[in-house]
Order: structure tokens, then sequence, then C-alpha cells
């Protein structure tokens, strides 16, 4: 009921010394796969020149990375798909996190929108999530533009309800308390003292989310509903490689191994935020 | 010391602590928790250990149980219950000391608990841990231990789940669990703390009889010197992870001989005693753990030798005993300060 | 008679419906406030004292404005606030709350500059420009260094953030202030600074004090009245005084038997309140402490005894009240009447 609080005091250290050696890993190496995004095509060859002489090639002096089985450069690819699959994962992201936010937010200080938010939340996190993507993206069809509607259809629910939990906890605390009573208006109240506190947790599920939804658009991809062929895309060329994978493995390993990398440097990255993000971590 | 001095010493003191030091490894300098700490505890008597947040109370306490946080370690010293060794015990060894001769008491009786048992089946395995294994035979006992510390329809009370038993409830469950193996030590950390006045009034009042009915001893740890005027026969206070004093609780609280001890009993606001203002004593208890004495920052006596003096617990009087180099000098001075009004 | 009153409360009831709920049952209701009145004159201090589940954190909340009563009215200054639809900003009205958890009152991702900054740019209590002197100032009144106002609270003790709670209280310039359990979570060496701290404060302020705590030592060192709650109820009511030569209900003499105080040679066989707390959702009929009361009658569990007077300022809402004794409140008048106490009292 009581308990009695240390008087010791803390001193931080600050400054970028104290950045986490992983948060910066992690963003470098997402500074370089966006300059290559950015860079690359102009310096590779051409992703859709078809070569029908030169097909399945293992990687040489001319080829860095082989060629697939209609002789396209696979280097090539993968760096025209880099810009394709940051730009799902970023676009994706960013825009599910601030309406999952929003509606977690107003969820979690309001009784009725609450009340009709979870009902609708139950029902999209009752369907296993990939069944519920590929529904909406074979209904409509295949393409950049209906991945984005099934996106936004369904990626705002994990903010949602993590964020209302949060807002719920949050609600209670005495500073929340003190700033009603000292007169602030409801939004003050919602923008200053409690958006502040409970975004961590969404901002961290938003870098493991960035990694999912590019697998999202890989594996529409790899069954032929994403990206249409020939544009290049991880997961297309995955699924391309698939069939020629004894024949000629590069086609399907290092569009593995570019999704490997991105993987790991969001991992780096959300892992560096979270001791970033805690002005209060505990010693 | 020879193993029959030890053995005879067992008789009388169930537990000795002698010069122990903990020290919990960080990044960085290591922190000492507790420094040289020594006392002693006879059986059937109830001793208290006072001090605020930080002082190191709590340390000492799990390290006698071996429940210390894991960053911990006893670095020096020795900690005998009942004759017996128990620093660096193995894990059988320590499961044997918590069977049979020393159980813990915790200031959240709620986390104490397990909440997804039954406390009848809870103390029920209290015994079969034990050994025992005739169910007739452990539903008496248990009964009777709930008896013991009062609480009413048992048959009843048996069948609930610790969320649904108030706070006074459960801590006397949480007793009774201590209890049912017939310790020799209790050890109590903060017992009362998370409760009510009148329901910490009737816990404390339970423990003393408990602790004169049946002779065992209670290690209490507190940060309130009035649970300790009204319960203890003997206190130890400590600050800044030293004992800076110890002796009988009524030689302590009417003429108490080290200036913190003094302090504190003057900076408490009592029923009667008319001040506007209340003595305080300055700044905050300390971050660092340093050689010379810790209070030497905060005291109102403190010469500039405090701060390198070495220490030391000194006997005195009938039964006391002051860190204090100048507790001589000091003494009419600190009797004066603790009472004013 | 009502010249020097700043706050008054008449006849203030809450209930709160409890539980989850179900088809078929209401949920129990558990009155929390059960016609509460009350008189704070301007420039004194008002303790309210009583343990969990008396309803002292849900009157404090009431009247500070957090939470509108379902009952009875709230008198500030003359003007009756109850009804008006919304509750005009306590702020603006000149009534703050000092909180208990010193680290949950504080907003863990605001530096605690800008927490006392905040409140003094949204009310404009001073132009602009004067705003951070006007917070370096509000730290010093309560013995911070200004040097402080960039630390986040994790960074300051326990002491140090209660302070900055009140500096914070006190920015909007407040007439009454009310502390709910303000240094229940401190060190005994830190309660007292904060404890002079209110005092000094309530002197060169002449701020009114509400002072919520279960600590019946440091209620009467601090005000100079008292008000003692249980169940909802308040059962006694006077001077500060009474605590110390002897209140009337035997609620509060137990409550006083009950706190330890560091004297030696006061150990009891037996506690001064035996039994448990009944359930707030299903108090005892009548008044609500004869459960555990030594004195109890039949006529206890009739009709609910009102505060009525039992000395000069002094009322306590018992139909046997004890009669006050000049000498100390642990004396041998008040452990007879609880020695006899058996350990199961049922209703």
């Amino acid at each position: 009921m009581i308990t009695v609080l240390s008087e010791r005091t803390f001193t931080p250290e600050s400054g970028i010394a104290r950045l986490p050696l992983s948060f910066l890993a992690g963003l470098l190496m997402l500074l370089i796969a966006i300059i290559v995004a950015l860079i690359g095509p102009m310096v590779t060859q051409d992703p859709l020149e078809l070569n029908l002489g030169a097909t399945l090639q293992s990687p040489s002096a001319e080829h860095w990375l082989g060629t697939d089985n209609f002789g396209r450069d696979v280097l090539a690819r993968i760096v025209s798909a880099t810009s394709v699959d940051l730009q799902f994962g970023f676009f994706s992201v960013l825009p599910t996190l601030v309406m999952g936010t929003a509606l977690g937010i107003l969820a979690g200080t309001n009784r009725w929108i609450d009340a009709v938010l979870m009902r609708v939340l139950d029902l999209v996190v009752a369907f296993p999530f990939y069944v519920l993507i590929i529904a909406i993206v074979a209904t409509l069809g295949p393409g950049i533009f209906n991945m984005y509607i099934a996106v936004f259809l369904v990626g705002w629910a994990s903010y949602a309800r993590l964020v209302r939990g949060e807002v719920l906890v949050v609600a209670k605390h005495q500073y929340v308390e003190a700033a009603r009573a000292l007169g602030y208006s409801r939004l003050r109240v919602i923008l200053r003292h409690v958006l502040p506190n409970v975004i961590v947790q969404p901002v961290l599920l938003a870098t493991t989310n960035f990694i999912a939804w590019i697998l999202v658009g890989s594996a529409l991809g790899f069954l032929g509903l994403g990206v249409q062929p020939p544009a290049a895309e991880w997961g297309v060329m995955i699924g391309e490689g698939r069939v020629y994978l004894y024949q000629a493995p590069w086609m399907a390993i290092f569009p593995g191994l570019a999704i490997f990398y991105v993987t790991l440097a969001a991992i780096l990255i959300g892992d560096g935020l979270s001791d970033l993000l805690r002005p209060d971590a505990a010693r | 010391m020879t193993a029959g001095s030890n053995e005879q010493a067992g008789q009388t003191s169930i537990l000795q602590v002698n010069d122990l030091t903990i020290e919990y490894q960080a990044s960085g300098p290591a922190w000492v928790a507790a420094r040289e700490v020594s006392f002693e505890i006879k059986r059937g008597e109830i001793f208290g250990l006072v001090g605020e947040t930080g002082s190191g109370k709590s340390t000492v306490l799990r390290s006698i149980i071996g429940l210390l946080n894991p960053k911990a370690k006893v670095v020096g010293g020795s900690i005998r219950v009942a004759g017996q060794e128990v620093t660096g015990l193995d894990q059988a060894a320590l499961t044997d000391l918590r069977r049979r001769h020393v159980a813990m008491i915790f200031q959240d009786p709620l986390r104490a608990l397990n909440p997804v048992m039954t406390i009848g089946a809870q103390l029920a395995e209290v015994m079969t841990a034990a050994g025992l294994r005739d169910r007739a035979q452990i539903h008496r006992l248990i009964l009777a231990a709930l008896e013991q510390v009062g609480i009413a329809d048992a048959e009843i009370r048996l069948r609930a789940y610790p969320h649904e038993l108030s706070g006074g409830l459960r801590q006397r469950v949480a007793i009774a669990a201590a209890m049912i193996r017939s310790p020799e030590l209790i050890l109590a950390d903060e017992p009362t703390t998370a409760l009510d006045v009148t329901i910490q009034d009737q816990i404390l009042t339970l423990l003393y009889n408990l602790c004169r009915d049946t002779g065992m001893s209670v290690l209490l740890v507190t940060h309130d010197l009035g649970v300790v005027a009204e319960v203890c026969d003997r206190v130890g206070v400590l600050y800044g992870g030293r004992l800076v004093e110890t002796g009988d609780v009524t030689s302590v609280l009417t003429s108490p001989s080290h200036p913190y001890t003094a302090a504190l009993l003057a900076s408490m606001p009592r029923i009667g005693q008319h001040q506007a203002r209340l003595q305080v004593i300055p700044g905050r208890p300390p971050t660092q753990s340093v050689e010379g004495c810790p209070f030497a920052p905060r005291c109102v006596h403190a010469l500039v030798e405090c701060a390198t003096i070495h220490p030391v617990l000194v006997p005195h009087g009938v039964d006391q005993a002051s860190a204090c180099w100048r507790h001589d000098q000091l003494r009419t001075v600190l009797a004066e300060e603790a009472y004013i009004g | 008679m009502d010249s020097g009153l700043v706050l008054q409360l008449k006849g203030v009831s809450k209930a709160f419906r409890v539980g989850q709920r179900t088809l078929t049952q209401r949920r129990p209701e558990l009155r929390a406030l059960v016609d509460i009145d009350l008189k704070v004159e301007a420039g004194k201090t008002l303790g309210i004292v009583g343990e969990s589940g008396c309803g002292k954190s849900t009157l404090a909340r009431i009247i500070v404005g957090l939470t509108k009563p379902d009952e009875g009215s709230i008198i500030y200054e003359g003007t009756d606030l109850t009804p008006m639809p919304r509750r005009p900003l306590a702020a603006e009205l000149g009534l703050q709350m000092v909180f208990q958890d010193p680290y949950s009152a504080l907003n863990p991702r605001m530096r605690i500059g800008d927490s006392i900054l905040e409140p003094l740019l949204v009310h404009k209590v001073v132009p602009r420009s004067q705003a951070p002197q006007e917070r370096d100032r509000l730290l010093d009144i309560v013995g911070l260094s200004p040097s402080l106002a960039n630390r986040y609270p994790h960074e300051l003790s326990g002491g140090q953030r209660q302070r900055v709670n009140i500096a914070r209280a006190l920015s909007v310039r407040p007439k009454i202030l009310i502390a709910d359990e303000a240094v229940s979570s401190l060190d005994v060496s830190v309660q007292g600074q904060i404890l002079n701290l209110f005092s000094d404060l309530r002197d060169q302020l002449g701020l009114t004090l509400i002072f919520v705590s279960h600590d019946l030592n440091v209620v009467e060192h601090l005000c100079d009245r008292v008000a003692v709650m249980y169940l909802g109820r308040i059962v006694e009511e006077g001077r500060a005084a009474i605590l110390r030569d002897g209140a009337a209900h035997p609620y509060t003499r137990g409550l006083a038997s009950a706190i330890p105080q560091p004297t030696p040679g006061r150990r009891r066989s037996q506690p001064a309140i035996s039994g448990e707390l009944p359930s707030p959702t299903n108090p005892p009929s009548g008044c609500a402490f004869r459960t555990r009361c030594a004195a109890s009658q039949p006529v206890c569990a009739g009709a609910t005894p009102l505060l009525d007077l039992v000395g000069p300022d002094h009322r306590a809402a018992c139909y046997f009240p004890i009669a006050p004794h000049p000498s100390h409140p642990q004396s041998v008048g008040s452990s007879a009447v609880v020695d006899d106490l058996t350990v199961s009292r049922s209703s």
C-alpha cells in the first residue's frame, strides 16, 4: 500500500556516447540499404533486360550475383527490389502506427468508442493475419495498390490494442490526475501527458512490423498476388528462384539474404530504441 | 572459537552475526550494502533492526536465509544460526536451514502467497515439504496453526484464495505458514508496513505473544522506531550499511548514544509533543558507502576526525553499544535532543 | 459564523458500483462517502484521518473537483459549486492537490522545470516572459535549487519529487491545498522536512491546508482541526487537541492507541482494536464500527448515530461517547475500554 522511496538520486551520462551500439549499427545498416535503393539503380544493369542467351549463369565478373531464368542480372534486380520493399515497409508501418495509436488513445479515453472499437478489433484479430491479407488482396486483385488497402484494413489493430492497454494504465497515474486538477484541457492532457507515455511500445512494435510488412509483401509476391512480374521484388524473386533451386540457387539465396539483412537492421534498431526511449531505465 | 564453545554459544544465542559485509556487484565501484555488521540474538528474544531505505537492513536479513539478490554477495564476516555457519552454504544445506531453523515473513503478503492455490493447500504444502504424509495430521496441524494466529472460522478460510482475504488476514496466514514448522528464528521484513494502523497493531501484538508463548526468536526489520519500542526487546540501528547503535530497547530509546538515533527520535512527530517545527536531519541518506562514519556529513556533532575514524561498536552501560567515538562526551546532549517538549 | 469559512461541505455522498457487470444482478454498491459535513476556515489546517476504505481519498478528489459527488453541496467562498454542469477549473478557483506518490505524480517524460512551467503558461499566471523566473521562484520556495529544473523525475529523490509536486500545485496560486497522504511514501528523516515545508508555506502564504493522512502523529502536529473517518462517515470532529486530550469516539481512541510510539514500555497483550474492517459494500447496520467496538450495545445496530456535540467544539457520532480525560490518550482510561474486546466479534 505504501512503499517508502529511496532517497538516492541518479545522474545519467548524456549525448551520443550513450547511444547503444546496437542502435547505431542497425541505423547504419538501414542507411546503407536506403542509399542502395536510391543510388543503386543508377549504377547497376537494367533489371528488366532479358538476355535469353545467358540464362541461369552462376556469379561471374560480368554478373556479380549471376543471372536468373530470363538472363536478367540478379544483382540489378535485388537492388531494384530494395526500393520496392523498403518503401512498402515504411509506407505500411507509418500510417498504421499513426492510425492505430490514435484509435487506441480514443478507445482508452472514451468508453463508447472503446466499446465499438473493441468489437471491431476482435473481429479483425479473429482472422489469422495472413489469411486475412491474402483474402483481401485475392478479392481485390493483385498489385501494390490493393496490397496497401489490405495493410490499412488490418494493420492498425495491433497498435490500437497495445496503445489502448497502455492508455488505461497511464490514465490511472497520478500525473494525469494532477494535470486534470490543474485545469488542463482534455486535448492537452492527452497530447502532452498521455501520448508521450504510451508511445514507446507502439514505436517498438513498429520496428518489428516494418520487417513483418516486408515479409508480407514478399509472401504476396511469392504467391503471385503482390508486385507483378516482371517488376523485381525480393519475394517475387524467391518465388521465381524456387523452381531453379538446384540449378541456380543464387536466384533465391541472394534475395533471401537481402531480406535477412534488412530484418537484422530493424531488430538492432528496435533493440537500441527500446533502451533509448526509457529515460527511467532503472540501474 | 572451538567447536565446543560454538555449541554453547548456540544454546543461548540463536543468531550471531559477526563483521558481516555485503557488496552489490555493479558496473563501476561496488556498492557496499552492509559493512562490518555485528550483533547477536538470544533465544526467545525479539530483535529490531531499524533503518531507513538504503540502510541495508533488508540485505542483512536476506543474507541470513540465503535470499540475497543475485547481484549481492557476502564478502566478509560470518553468520551463525544455532551455532552453524550459514554463509556459503550449498543449496541442499540452505533448504534444510529453511525447513528446520529459520522462516521468513515478507512485507507484502499478497506477493508471498501463491495466488492460484488456496491457503489450505499452501499450508499443507509446507508440511509435505517437511516430510509429513498423514493427511489427517496435516489437517489438524493446519487448523491449529490458523487458530494460533487468530483466524476464526479456520475451516472455511482454508478454501479461500489469497486475494479473497484482507491484508491483515493474509499476513496472519503468512505467519501461520512460517510458524507451522516451529522454527527457532523468524525473519520478518517490514511485515506491517503495508497494513493499516489498527491491523498493524494486531499483527504486532500477535507476533509478540507468539514469541512469548513459544520461545522462538524474531529478527524484525522496520523503519519505524515506534514498532521497535512496542514489540522489541533489543534493537540495532543501521545507517549507511553500518550498525551505529545496539542495545536493549529501553536504554537506546531513553538515552540514545549515537547522534543518528537521537536525531531520528527527535524528528518523529508525536502526539502531545509541542513543537511548531520538527527537528529535521538535513540532507539525505548516503549514496556512497564510506570508510569513516556514514552519518558524519549530516551530524551536528561531527568533528573533522569523524570522516576518517573507523567506527566500531563499543559496549557501554548495562546493555548498549555505540559506534560513535564521542558518545561518552555527548551523553547528556543526546538524551535531551531526543525528547524535546 | 460563516465569515471565516473558505470551504464548506454539506451532506456530500458518493457511491460507486464495483465488480464486473453480469446479466442478472446489479453490481454491489460501495458507499465511499455518506453524508459528509465539513467546515474549513481560511488559513487553518484541517486533518482528515482514517485507514484504508474510509473514503478520505475520495473526499479529497471531490473537494478538488476530480470527481463529482452524488449528493450534497460544496460551497467555496460562498458559491455553491455543485449545480454547475461542468465543474469550473479547479485551478481557477484556487483549490489544488498534492498527491501521495511523488513518482507517479510527475510525468516521467517531462523535465521537472517544465512540469512547473506548464501550469504557469496554460493559466497565464504571469506574463510569458516572466514564467521562467516564476518557476525558479517556486523551486526556491520549496527548497530546491533552480539548477534542478532540467532534471527528469527519476533523477530526483522521493523528497525532492514531493517538493516539485508542491511547487507545481502552488504555481496557480491556490487558496486551498489538499495533501493526500503527501508524506506517507517518504523516509522518516525526510518526512520531517516536508512537514516543516508545509507549515512554513501555510504561515508565509496564508494557505488553507487540508491534510489527509492515516498518521495521527503527523496530523496532531500539523493541524488545527481534525476529522476522523470510518467507512465513509465522519465519526469524530474537533480541534486537533482532542487526539491528545482524549477522543470521544472509541475508534479514534483505538486508533490513537494503536499508533506505534517510540516510547518504551507501551506493550499490550491485546491489540487496541480487534477484528477486520467490514466490507464496504456490505457495512454493518447502524454504527459501522459496532462490530469491533467493546462498548457496543443493541441500540448501536439500529439507527446510525449522527455527529453530535460531546464537548465544546467537539462532535462525535456515537451513542456512548467516552468522556474526555485530561491525561495522556494512552492512559488507563482508554485501554480499559478496549481490554475486553474478544477476538471474534461478528455482526
